[in-house]
């Protein structure tokens, strides 16, 4: 268990450290996406929502 | 300040969303486990995603989750993370190849306020360090006097 957490750790960090250099920064357009709610339906693009100010939370439930 | 504080606030003038992305700790991956030393690091990081203590302890991540393999199970997840968690807000879920959570290198949680042109107005940390919901209700207060 504990040498699996080791080898997810680093998996994440490799990952955070690769992906993070490319993330959006401030002034930079906001990639555009589509994706449904948890019900599988009522799908929103956020392009769409353009003209009002949208604050983006992202996480997991652990 | 929570995220929640956040919403209850400012929604008449922002929207919010919350996607949920794959799991940050499941336990075919990195996980925290349901010991002590799992239960104190969970502990630690709510407390650097709600930034408040009182709210830390009452929040509740799970535990015993398994990544979701397909889109109907990761939605199942998120049904249960969007109840449990209680944000309120808009949940939408990412597909199965992360590729809304790879674009904003969201992974394991981050927060972004994007402006009403769709230009970012502020891209907060990766978290679980650089989740500071405080710092996005900054970034909100500027967005407003401008």
């Amino acid at each position: 268990m504990a040498m699996d957490a080791i080898k997810y750790r680093e998996q994440n960090r490799t990952w955070q450290k690769k992906y993070d250099a490319l993330a959006p920064k401030a002034g930079d357009m906001a990639p555009d996406f589509e994706l449904a709610g948890a019900n599988g339906g009522n799908p929103v693009r956020l392009s769409s929502l353009r003209g009002k100010p949208i604050a983006l939370n992202f996480g997991s439930y652990t | 300040m929570s995220l929640r504080d956040l919403y209850l606030k400012y929604r008449d003038r922002f929207e919010f969303l919350t996607i949920y992305i794959r799991e940050a700790h499941p336990i075919d991956g990195w996980w925290l486990g349901g010991g002590a030393a799992g239960q104190l690091t969970g502990w630690l990081l709510r407390m650097g995603m709600s930034g408040r203590m009182k709210e830390a302890s009452a929040i509740k991540p799970a535990i015993d989750i398994y990544d979701p393999k397909t889109i109907e199970e990761r939605q199942t997840v998120a049904q249960r993370c969007e109840n449990t968690l209680g944000y309120e807000m808009t949940t939408l879920v990412d597909a199965m190849d992360d590729a809304v959570n790879t674009a904003y290198a969201a992974h394991p949680n981050r927060l972004y306020l994007v402006g009403a042109d769709g230009r970012i107005a502020y891209a907060g940390g990766l978290g679980p360090f650089g989740y500071k919901p405080a710092e996005l209700g900054e970034a909100i207060e500027k967005y407003l006097a401008k």
